[in-house]
């Protein structure tokens, strides 16, 4: 007669022994704790692109109140704070290699004398191109302040002249921006981190469980007693299903609580598709789970599989950016339809109909990752 | 009947030989020695029969069933003790041994109890907490807890004290008499002759003979370092019965099966300064023995 193929009574005996376990071992326990409260603050408020107050040197050579005044509309931008006032291109030099001011404003003796004359003086911006972020920034801000101060001073003349700068042809471009007003980094960094932070406890936590099993030893004492592989996988990964949604709980609740990000969509589809991004990363964590020994190599393995979702997801940094065979891989991770659907319900306020896409590939890797992860693991108990 | 069934079973770890075309049986109620020294795939063979490895080809059954396909049924009777035992951290051991027995159907509680009190053992105490002897206690008691028609034992003596050893025999035939099969893998010889009905000898990853353990027994090797007074030829000590003799001035050393009144007549004829019989390494015993037989 055949068997029973599931017993119950061995499943939650494995299920008690892991959260027995979970209870002793501290860090297993604090890390659902710990990991959101520290990269939701850190990330939260360090991952900033907006660039302001980059620390520059001016090298007045005309010193007259109408190079004053261009100074100040620079100082009054927020995007640039003055620190130095040199008196020669090598005192500026020195400084710029010193790393003290990352912006060098030189502007020329015959400054007022030109604008006087009507001739263009040709100011000068230097920049450290070192950090391409901050030199963007500044190249490009100068620019808008310098070209906004010389059209009213083009309209000063033109009212001279009996006309307005209203009169002659252009166009005027009226721009609004949805989902996120006010463009803070923070509305599109925090939802992202909670999809990030879910990932990587759950991986984490899965990789290491397996794995420190396999290196004591213990993993054999349990093959050789009748438990079937079905029973002791769902055995021991139901605690981490439970460590990593709770995670996950807590890591939104930060960013809603604290961030004050709240969901604009249906938070009930949200925690439906947190659930399933929960095992689609137990697969991964499970997956490198069967490629490691120890729990050194589980962590070298994690470090691969963590690092490009950070990079690569469009967490940081968007992915239209990225040259098309690096967003490619972008796509094969599944923290990147997450992330969409996360973004998605918390600040577009979107629902099933415009995350479809993104839903049907989340169940795709999820299906696929969680069989080859359990084929795996199935090979690699016997 | 057989218990074990093993035909051609054959394991290589990449390139790397486990064991080549092993086959033996079991048959039901014996004690079966497996012997070989270290590194001749002994464990290997049992960890196939467990489902710990795959094979790379060959089969193996117990209780007539494949060990592949109807591993979980297999495993229900089988207890195993391993050379190394590995627990998890802070459990006590009585906790230990319960969640073991919930692995298995129908298994009696009281058995632990009665087990524990045989080998000595302190249920109550963390498992962190006991020395390596007593770690091996707790995998005795692990692999016998709900009664296993087959029981595998790989070199399960080390770090047992002789008296424990004694009491683990004592044990093994005990339930070998309410109907257990024993497979009971050592590189010691001598441990094998004590409990074994028959032996299967291994090398290099082949099977080199399964013997009735009665020949064995009078193969009674035993090794020589004999230290004499004066210095002595080396066809002093050739004669039958020694081999892998050396001698080096006053110092002599050989490995002798026989009649043992034959070399201490030889001994008092001569002075001599010191003397030393041991057991031969197995690997000792196999050199004399296959030249024997070759």
């Amino acid at each position: 007669m055949k068997r029973n193929l599931f017993n119950w009574q061995r499943f939650f005996t494995i299920i008690k022994k892991e959260f027995i376990q979970v209870k002793r071992d501290p860090i297993s326990l604090r890390i659902p704790i710990v990991m959101p409260i520290i990269m939701m603050f850190l990330f939260g408020y360090a991952v900033n692109t907006e660039i302001e107050h980059i620390p520059s040197a001016v090298f007045d050579q005309s010193k007259t109140q109408e190079s004053r005044e261009y100074i100040e509309k620079f100082t009054a931008s927020d995007y640039f704070i003055i620190k130095y006032y040199v008196s020669s291109e090598k005192e500026l030099s020195e400084l710029m290699d010193k790393g003290k001011v990352k912006a060098g404003l030189i502007i020329p003796a015959s400054y007022s004398t030109d604008l006087s004359r009507n001739l263009i003086p040709q100011t000068q911006l230097i920049i450290d191109g070192t950090d391409p972020t901050t030199a963007r920034t500044a190249m490009n801000s100068s620019m808008l302040i310098s070209e906004v101060y010389s059209k009213n001073l083009k309209e000063i003349e033109i009212k001279k002249l009996g006309t307005s700068i209203a009169s002659l042809p252009g166009v005027s471009l009226n721009s609004k921006v949805w989902y996120n007003p006010n463009l803070e980094s923070s509305r599109f960094t925090v939802p992202g981190l909670v999809g990030i932070i879910l990932q990587n406890i759950t991986i984490m936590l899965t990789a290491f469980a397996l794995v420190r099993e396999k290196e004591r030893g213990t993993i054999e004492q349990l093959i050789v007693t009748p438990i079937r592989p079905i029973e002791l996988i769902l055995g021991k990964l139901i605690p981490y299903i439970f460590i990593g949604y709770g995670g996950f709980l807590f890591s939104l609740s930060i960013c809603i609580f604290w961030f004050g990000v709240y969901p604009e969509g249906n938070i009930v589809l949200l925690l439906v598709l947190g659930f399933l991004f929960v095992i689609s990363s137990l697969s991964i964590g499970m997956l490198i789970s069967t490629f490691a020994n120890n729990q050194l190599q589980a962590m070298m393995v994690m470090i691969i599989v963590i690092l490009p979702s950070i990079l690569l997801s469009g967490f940081i940094f968007p992915m239209e950016a990225m040259p098309k065979a690096i967003s490619v891989l972008g796509y094969i991770l599944p923290v990147t339809y997450f992330l969409d659907i996360i973004r998605g319900i918390m600040l577009k306020g979107v629902g099933f109909d415009f995350l479809v896409h993104d839903i049907i590939a989340l169940v795709l890797f999820t299906i696929f990752l969680l069989s080859i992860a359990t084929l795996r693991f199935n090979k690699s108990l016997d | 009947m057989n218990v074990i069934e093993i035909i051609n079973l054959t394991k290589y770890y990449g390139k790397a030989r486990g064991i080549e075309k092993v086959s033996f049986n079991v048959e039901e109620g014996e004690i079966f020695g497996f012997i070989g020294p270290n590194g001749a795939g002994k464990s290997t063979t049992i960890r196939t029969l467990l489902s710990l490895i795959y094979p790379t080809s060959g089969s193996a059954k117990i209780f007539g069933k494949d060990v592949i396909k109807e591993g979980p049924e297999i495993r229900e009777h089988i207890g195993y003790l391993p050379s190394e035992v590995f627990y998890y951290d802070n459990m006590r051991v009585v906790d230990l041994l319960k969640y073991s027995a919930s692995f298995y159907p129908n298994v009696n509680k009281n058995r632990i109890f009665e087990l524990a009190e045989i080998m000595d053992l302190d249920l109550n105490k963390k498992i962190d907490d006991l020395s390596y002897g007593n770690k091996k206690k707790v995998g005795i008691v692990q692999g016998l807890l709900h009664s296993p028609k087959l029981i595998i034992l790989d070199e399960p003596t080390s770090g047992l004290d002789p008296l424990m050893q004694k009491k683990f025999f004592d044990l093994i035939r005990e339930e070998n008499k309410k109907g257990a099969t024993v497979l009971f893998s050592s590189h010691v010889l001598s441990e094998v002759q004590k409990l074994c009905t028959r032996v299967g000898i291994i090398k290099d990853g082949a099977m080199v003979k399964v013997e009735d353990i009665h020949t064995i027994k009078n193969s009674n090797y035993k090794k020589f370092n004999i230290e004499m007074k004066d210095p002595v030829s080396v066809d002093y000590f050739n004669f039958d019965g020694v081999s892998d003799l050396t001698v080096e001035g006053n110092s002599v050393h050989f490995i002798f099966s026989g009649d043992m009144n034959t070399v201490i007549e030889k001994m008092v004829e001569r002075k001599i300064n010191n003397l030393i019989v041991e057991e031969p390494t197995l690997e000792e015993i196999f050199i004399h023995y296959y030249e024997k037989e070759a």
